[in-house]
């Protein structure tokens, strides 16, 4: 694995903040890896700009804060106008299909989307989008293996919607499969 | 001790038997007690005491309360009414071993590996060492160290108060140290300015507690939700007087977990207030932390005296300059003041005294200054130019340090990890045989003094400032190195 930076970008009240926490679990006591996590929301408990940063490294994390990233995840159109210039040129992005307009995002920037918003109210609600787009993530990048991803979440969601995060996880993960095969 | 007349009665629901405990030498015949009693549990007896009064005695023992009113009301602690609580069995309490969201996730047992907010690390830090009572008011960014205890303290048999203001948040732990806890609270910039006159009344009491501090931008309200490490020289000089303070200042989760429970140590062999400073990137960060057994890491316990009671005095410090504690309520006398006092505790306000007293304040941290000061050196040996840096700063340092490397330049690092007492004989030795030093600090210039000082007859010293809020430019601290080591002696 490289070391690379990992911001998700959102509003508050879409559990990003849970998805990195649950992403960090998975990479630094399940993988081994080192990973710094900081997160910044504003005072609103729904509805502000919430971001959230890795920093992921197989030694020491010296430097906290991200400055530029090399996966960019946003969940709102808000987050993406406000963070993408700080994607690095070789850097990736992952959107909401449903969340952000695709026709707005710029022509140069390798990314992949998801209906994940849509794929989690299929399932029975919104607020499952976040693991969607988890289980979307781990297929397409190698910053963390799948199985230590669901380990993180069954230790860390409510054991009453660890059922249903792990199966919005696989729809995601299988999402990005079939994508690949098509 | 005493002669004890009891009776016995069987509590209600709880397992415990309540009894009055009438010490008849302590007693001058007022007989408030008998008269006040509204159960007439109390006569006066025809025995006499040593000292030729009569003393009460139990005559309706069945019609007691245990209200208490004989225990307040007696001026001399002649009667009270002790509780003598058979321990009922300890049911680990149901708790799901993880529940919902990552702030809450509380475990009955604490051991392993965690993905762990620094706040987080600190109170589980806090009770590693034994810390059963938290004072405190919540306030960002230390809002979650007083959570954490508030959830966690209950199962312990701890106790968390949040109090009306820092004031008393600070007064609480005070009162909860002398009572035998370990006793800490946690806050930011302005609320240490609140605690700051109960730091003094605990450095002169000499009382064992841990103060955290994660700092954010100040002065005044300053930046709530961003950080900053302004606060360095309030730790030292905070509180008005002389006193020696030990602060120490965690750059990771890990390390607030473990430096909360040095700060415990020392606080418990040094008698005093132990600073931790950390800043709001720290407390809010989120990493490893490992949590080892209960017994693998050391935790220094108070040290109880051994004399008798009528031999003890609370303030003699033998030559190690640390008096012994006495148990409250094992029959030592105290008399605990913040007015100047000599080794019985009471006030004697003379110059002698004043010396005597402050001086070993001081001293008592001057003298163990080796063994409290920890500091984490690189490549000191062959450098030119030595950076300093601690706390989060001492992370951001790094790169910079490295691109200097790259350069050509010989950089050395130095992180303070105990920022005071100040590591005044490393900085001079150091001094003597480097270029000069860079001091890296988000503030306009605090330690940066202190190194000054101490290397100023053999170097240079040079600070690179950041006002808080964000976090140093790498490319800054490369300039200062470079500039500092093209420049010429």
């Amino acid at each position: 694995m490289k070391d690379c930076n990992f911001k998700i970008v959102g509003f508050g009240g879409q559990g990003i903040i849970l998805t990195s926490y649950v992403l960090g679990t998975a990479i630094s006591i399940h993988d081994g890896n080192s990973v710094s996590m900081t997160q910044s929301y504003g005072p609103e408990a729904r509805g502000g700009t919430c971001s959230s940063q890795l920093v992921i490294s197989s030694s020491e994390v010296n430097y906290p804060l991200v400055e530029k990233t090399d996966i960019l995840v946003v969940l709102s159109q808000e987050g993406y106008d406000k963070y993408f210039q700080i994607l690095n040129t070789d850097g990736v992005l992952f959107y909401d299909l449903n969340m952000v307009k695709k026709e707005k995002i710029n022509k140069k920037i390798k990314a992949f989307s998801i209906p994940a918003t849509k794929i989690a109210e299929d399932l029975g609600n919104k607020l499952f989008a976040n693991m969607v787009m988890l289980g979307f993530i781990a297929a397409h990048t190698d910053i963390v293996k799948a199985g230590s991803l669901k380990k993180a979440i069954k230790e860390t969601v409510s054991p009453k919607y660890i059922d249903i995060d792990l199966k919005a996880f696989d729809l995601g993960y299988h999402y990005a499969e079939n994508a690949n095969k098509e | 001790m005493g002669i004890v007349e009891k009776t016995q009665k069987k509590g209600t629901s709880k397992k415990e038997t309540r009894e009055i405990v009438i010490k008849k030498e302590r007693c001058k015949g007022c007989n408030f007690c008998v008269e006040y009693c509204p159960r007439d549990v109390l006569e006066v007896s025809e025995e006499f005491n040593e000292k030729g009064y009569h003393p009460p005695k139990i005559v309706n023992s069945d019609q007691c309360l245990f209200c208490g009113l004989c225990e307040r009301i007696c001026p001399d602690f002649a009667i009270y009414i002790k509780n003598n609580e058979t321990e009922p069995e300890k049911e680990e309490k149901p708790i799901s071993e993880t529940t919902h969201g990552l702030f809450n996730i509380v475990k009955s047992k604490y051991e392993g590996e965690f993905f762990m907010q620094g706040d987080i690390a600190c109170a589980e830090g806090a009770i590693y060492a034994g810390c059963r009572f938290f004072g405190g008011y919540p306030i960002t960014p230390a809002t979650e160290i007083a959570e954490r205890m508030a959830k966690r303290l209950p199962f312990l048999d701890g106790v968390f108060i949040q109090f009306e203001d820092e004031i008393a948040s600070m007064a609480g732990i005070l009162g909860a140290s002398w009572a035998g806890a370990k006793s800490m609270t946690a806050t930011s910039g302005p609320g240490i300015s609140l605690m700051n006159e109960n730091i003094g009344l605990g450095m002169m009491t000499e009382t064992p507690c841990v103060v955290v501090n994660v700092q954010r931008g100040s002065p005044s309200t300053g930046l709530p939700t961003s950080w900053g490490q302004a606060d360095m020289m309030q730790a030292k000089w905070g509180s008005h007087g002389d006193y020696g303070s030990i602060t120490l200042c965690p750059k990771s989760p890990q390390e607030f977990f473990d430096l909360t429970i040095v700060a415990f140590n020392y606080s418990e062999k040094y008698r005093l207030p132990v600073f931790i400073l950390t800043d709001a990137i720290v407390g809010h960060m989120i990493e490893k932390v490992i949590i080892p057994p209960p017994d693998k890491l050391e935790i220094i316990n108070r040290k109880y005296t051994k004399k008798r009671p009528q031999d003890y005095l609370p303030y003699e410090a033998e030559s190690n300059l640390i008096p012994d504690f006495a148990k409250a309520g094992d029959g030592y006398h105290y008399y605990v003041t913040g007015l100047t006092h000599d080794e019985r505790g009471y006030p004697i306000m003379t110059e002698e005294v004043q010396k005597e007293n402050v001086t070993r304040l001081v001293e008592k941290i001057n003298t163990y200054s080796d063994d409290i000061i920890i500091l984490e050196e690189r490549d000191i040996d062959k450098a030119d130019i030595v950076v300093i840096a601690y706390g989060i700063t001492s992370r951001t340092v790094i790169p910079a340090i490295e691109k200097a490397k790259k350069k050509g330049i010989k950089v050395g690092y130095l992180r303070l990890i105990t920022i005071w007492p100040f590591p005044e004989k490393r900085i001079n030795e150091i001094a003597r045989n480097i270029k000069g030093f860079v001091v890296v600090e988000m503030n306009l210039g605090q330690i940066v003094l202190e190194v000054e000082r101490c290397a100023a007859p053999y170097t240079s010293t040079k600070l690179v400032p950041h006002a808080g809020g964000g976090i140093h430019n790498i490319d800054d601290i490369v300039k200062a190195i470079e500039e500092l080591a093209h420049e010429k002696k």
